[in-house]
């Protein structure tokens, strides 16, 4: 199997105040390509500075960390950017959709930008939304405005989506239905999926898990029989 | 409240910059204020406080000639307290350095020194000795251009006579605060000087003896100058009265006099503009402060903190930023004020110019800016009383867009791209302070615009009245009226190109109950050395018979084409006689009358006659003329067009370039204050959304983009009623130095305009740059982690 990422001896730490907190400690990873990898943790785990650092959003105090051929660790600022336009999309704990734009708008606002983006219609239609196309976040819930967050993400044809805490703002039944286009996005259009949660029932749905603790990855398990998420309950 | 304060110093820390350029914006219109009101205060100070020490007079009544005893008579007439006579003539000066003659008024003063009326100010030398005969004092300003000391001799041409006279004394005089002659707008101590001769040597050269043609005299407190200006014009009638005038319209009077009413009208116009651009933004501001600090109001009310208490909380954040900027201003305001005396000793002639520390000023500027701030923080103040706790802990409502009206014209929306459409729904939706963004674009290009309006206005009076309407290289003036004969004569000179008769006649114009003291022009129909232009510009022809009168006068007689008016010849045979205004011409200098020379000669009882000449000459030979002139006995002044525009460009244009550069620099510290600070809010609440764009893997530049497009769409949007404000705010400076003296055109040049619209774009782009650099700090994990 092709890695997508593949991380050697990745250590980030933060300094708050005088004092040193190591979020990621040496931390050695692989992401296959196409694969669904659930990031298990409780918060502070350092789950979420891992994805921050896959995502380029974010630099590695020490260690490697390439995507594909390319040494991320190596890239400037600009180089970052270009490498989050071209292959990374992210979907946020609370979708961060831009207020002032449509349904639509916020998903052509990131087709705008990609080399070979899909249609920003059919992405809203692929997380049935086509018909809310003209309406404002305001004018949307919750579960919707991750919906259109997801059709942004997805829209510009990424390698590989990042979703951090996805549903945790959402009640039971919406968090299923995001999991379910999540899943539909994985299987259908072959998106490397990386997904954080502290939900360890989400894991089920994964082809691997990683369970991290304190910045350290504690155990990587593989899953013969991922769920789809219906049969998913918490 | 040792916390609150804390707080207080934590806040502002973090918002320093914009805080900054608002303490810049109100010390811009506190100095500006002090300035003015130092100026107008210590101009009017420094005039009362001269004239009353050394008894300017409170009227000035010229004779042909009368004997003294009928002059102390004058004392009889009720309300005046003291008359003085003395003899007043027009001579030249033959200064061997000058190829020109130099105009000098002789002023008669005692043989020996006691209290004058229009008393002088010596500032070197001494009175006469003996009996003065070839002495003379002379005012400061010509000993000093022309690098003259006691002793010194001055060759003077005096009734057809040269003599050569010396040097006893340096004097300044309240009745030439202002040296001009009359020729001039203003001082040219180069080529005008005052004189001032004992009166035995006067009465001596003149043929004067026991007699003056001049008469000064102060009045009782509260005596009206009409009711003693009408007896004195009875009483020396058979004198020859040329009429008598009050305080009032002396010459030297009027120009200092219209510089102080121009202060009062400035010390409102510009500092006021600053002021409200800094209440405005200081207004958007606070409100963005309070708005994202509602859990934290609501918290401490919560913990019960008072409502007063959290009101003076951010009342006091506002005040520090008033009095650092009332303390900034009014520094600044009394350092210009200092600088001011330099300026206006080009011009004015004072003992005693004090424009220093004004309490008042400072106190009165210091009030204003404080409270100009306080109402810009009023709102915002008022919101933190309306939050109740349990209000303020509930998140504020989710930011709401809408669909806005260009949307429904789906052809012109398609063409605008999702950043365009971020910008112009932003803008839309924040309505408010957009407008008051706009707003505040719109003074500061008002007030560059004024900046260089004062340019294109001195540039357009100086064009018209000295390229279009006074087209002679020299105008003469003779003491007596004269034939058509002398015109003859200097036409012989070589190098001379033309030479047009004038007449000159003094007159007191009558329209109902309006009258003026002023002069009528007479010019030959073929002439073409005096354009006479309408307000287009366009030529006027001088009519055969009635009266051209400049547009303001027409204005303070109230008179129109086809109105009679009645003229009084103030001279000779003081004619009376009613004759029509023909047409208006417009003149930016003085408020005069004209008429056909012929038409004007036969008026008086003449047949033809001229008391002065326009020249034109060849200026390979001007030198040669210049010196002929000098020898010439009849001729009383001779102006050379080329001194009075040179004396104008060294002055006013020195002075002009620095008031612009710092209304300039003014106006770019609204401009950048006003988009910083909108920009910055714009960037401290969309932080999250512009965060997730660069997440989104827009580049820095690209998300600068946006703040950018917003910052030029405001400053786009201030620009045109801003164009428009400083047209207005032009027409209204034009309007408060309009006087019967001059009149500044108001003139809006297109390379004014092209200037500011740089200028303004200038000043946009480098706030817009200041706050870009925020952006990079963007960081990117935290403003996505936190919830709004």
């Amino acid at each position: 199997m092709e890695a997508l990422f593949s991380a050697r001896g990745l250590v980030r730490t933060f300094f708050m105040g005088e004092v040193e907190v190591q979020a990621l400690k040496a931390t050695d990873l692989d992401v296959w390509a196409g694969e669904t990898l659930v990031i298990l943790g409780p918060s502070g785990s350092g789950k979420s500075t891992l994805l921050q650092l896959l995502g380029g959003m974010d630099r590695p105090t020490a260690g490697m960390l390439h995507f594909r051929d390319t040494e991320l660790t190596a890239l400037n600022e600009r180089e970052l950017t270009l490498f989050r336009r071209r292959h990374v999309g992210f979907v946020f704990q609370f979708y961060n959709l831009i207020p002032s734009l449509t349904a639509l708008e916020n998903v052509a606002v990131a087709t705008e930008i990609a080399k070979k983006p899909h249609d920003s219609a059919e992405m809203l239609a692929l997380v049935d939304l086509a018909e809310r196309a003209g309406h404002f976040p305001s004018q949307l819930s919750g579960g919707e405005q991750q919906r259109v967050a997801i059709a942004r993400a997805v829209a510009k044809a990424p390698d590989m989506l990042l979703c951090d805490e996805p549903t945790g703002a959402l009640d039971y039944r919406t968090g299923l239905t995001v999991l379910e286009i999540l899943r539909r996005v994985n299987r259908e259009l072959g998106t490397t999926l990386v997904l954080i949660t502290h939900n360890a029932a989400i894991a089920d749905m994964a082809d691997r898990v990683l369970r991290m603790q304190s910045g350290q990855v504690v155990e990587i398990t593989e899953n013969a029989t991922p769920k789809g998420p219906s049969e998913i309950t918490w | 409240m040792r916390i609150l304060h804390r707080k207080l110093w934590r806040n502002m820390w973090s918002l320093k910059g914009s805080f900054l350029a608002i303490v810049l914006i109100v010390a811009c219109g506190v100095a500006s204020f002090v300035t003015v009101l130092t100026a107008y205060r210590g101009l009017k100070r420094s005039r009362d406080s001269y004239y009353a020490r050394y008894r300017m007079a409170d009227i000035f009544a010229p004779v042909k000639k009368a004997p003294r005893a009928a002059i102390q008579a004058l004392e009889t007439v009720p309300g005046v307290r003291r008359v003085a006579g003395r003899i007043v003539f027009d001579v030249t000066l033959d200064l061997a350095r000058l190829d020109q003659p130099v105009s000098g008024r002789i002023v008669s003063v005692p043989d020996r020194r006691r209290r004058l009326l229009c008393d002088l100010h010596l500032v070197a030398g001494d009175w006469f000795e003996g009996d003065g005969t070839r002495e003379a004092i002379v005012a400061k300003r010509f000993a000093e251009v022309h690098g003259l000391g006691i002793g010194d001799e001055l060759p003077v041409i005096m009734n057809n006579k040269k003599e050569a006279l010396r040097i006893v004394g340096v004097a300044l005089s309240p009745e030439f605060v202002y040296l001009i002659s009359g020729a001039n707008i203003l001082p040219d101590a180069e080529h005008f000087t005052v004189l001032w001769l004992s009166e035995s040597f006067a009465e001596a050269a003149f043929d004067f003896r026991d007699s003056c043609n001049d008469v000064l005299a102060v009045l009782d407190r509260g005596a009206s100058p009409e009711e003693v200006i009408a007896e004195f014009d009875r009483r020396l009638d058979r004198y020859g009265a040329a009429g008598a005038y009050a305080r009032k319209d002396q010459l030297s009077n009027r120009y200092v006099n219209d510089e102080i009413e121009g202060l009062k009208g400035s010390a409102t116009l510009v500092p006021t503009v600053f002021l409200g651009v800094a209440a405005f933004v200081l207004h958007m501001l606070m409100g963005r402060l309070v708005r994202t600090q509602r859990g934290q109001i609501a918290l401490l009310r919560a913990f019960g903190y008072t409502r007063a208490e959290l009101i003076g909380h951010y009342l006091e954040m506002a005040l520090l930023v008033g009095v650092a900027g009332v303390v900034l201003g009014s520094s600044l305001g009394i350092w210009f004020a200092f600088g001011l005396v330099g300026v206006y000793r080009d011009f004015y002639d004072f003992p005693v110019l004090d424009l220093s520390v004004d309490p008042v000023a400072v106190a009165v500027g210091c009030a204003v800016g404080l409270g100009f701030v306080v109402l810009g923080t009023l709102r915002a103040v008022l919101s933190v009383a309306r939050l109740t706790p349990a209000e303020g802990l509930r998140p504020a409502a989710p930011r709401v867009y809408h669909e806005i009206l260009l949307e429904r014209s789906p052809l012109l929306w398609s063409r605008v791209g999702f950043s365009g459409r971020m910008v112009i729904r932003h803008l839309a939706r924040t309505k408010l302070r957009t407008i008051l963004a706009i707003t505040g674009v719109a003074l500061a290009t008002g007030v560059l615009m004024l900046s260089f309006f004062g340019i294109d206005s001195t540039a357009e009076l100086m064009d018209v009245q000295f390229r279009l309407v006074e087209r002679q290289d020299a105008r003469i003036t003779f003491h007596n009226e004269r034939s058509d004969a002398a015109l003859f004569e200097l036409r012989r000179m070589e190098g001379m190109r033309r030479a047009e008769a004038v007449l000159g006649v003094g007159v007191r114009l009558r329209h109902g109950h309006r009258h003026r003291r002023t002069g009528i022009t007479g010019l030959d129909r073929d002439g073409t050395l005096h354009g006479l232009l309408d307000g287009d510009l366009r030529s006027v022809s001088l009519p055969r018979d009635g009266l051209l009168l400049s547009r303001k006068l027409a204005e303070l007689l109230g008179a129109r084409v086809g109105d009679e008016l009645e003229v009084s010849v103030l001279t000779g045979k003081k004619q009376r006689f009613r004759v029509p205004v023909e047409n208006v011409v417009d003149e930016y200098l003085g408020a005069f009358a004209y008429a056909d020379r012929k038409q004007l000669a036969r008026w008086i009882g003449e047949d033809s006659a001229l008391n002065g000449t326009l020249l034109s000459i060849d200026p390979r030979h001007a030198t040669d003329v210049g010196r002929t002139l000098k020898r010439l006995p009849a001729v009383s002044s001779v102006d050379f067009r080329k001194d009075v525009v040179g004396s104008f460009n060294k002055t006013i244009q020195e002075t002009q370039r620095i008031f612009s550069m710092v209304i300039i620099l003014f106006a770019g510290t609204i401009c950048f204050g006003v988009v910083y600070n909108t920009a910055g809010i714009s960037l401290a609440e969309r932080a999250r959304e512009l965060a997730s764009l660069r997440v989104l893997g827009f580049t820095t530049a690209e998300v600068r983009a946006i703040l950018t497009t917003e910052n030029l769409l405001v400053s786009t949007a201030g620009l045109l009623p801003g164009l428009a404000l400083g047209a207005l705010f032009g027409w209204l400076l034009s309007r408060l130095y309009d006087t019967d003296l001059y009149r500044f055109p108001f003139v809006v040049s297109p390379h004014s305009v092209l200037k500011t619209v740089v200028a303004v774009y200038g000043f946009t782009l480098v706030a817009n740059w200041a706050v870009g650099r925020k952006l990079k700090r963007l960081d990117l994990v935290e403003v996505l982690k936190a919830r709004e």
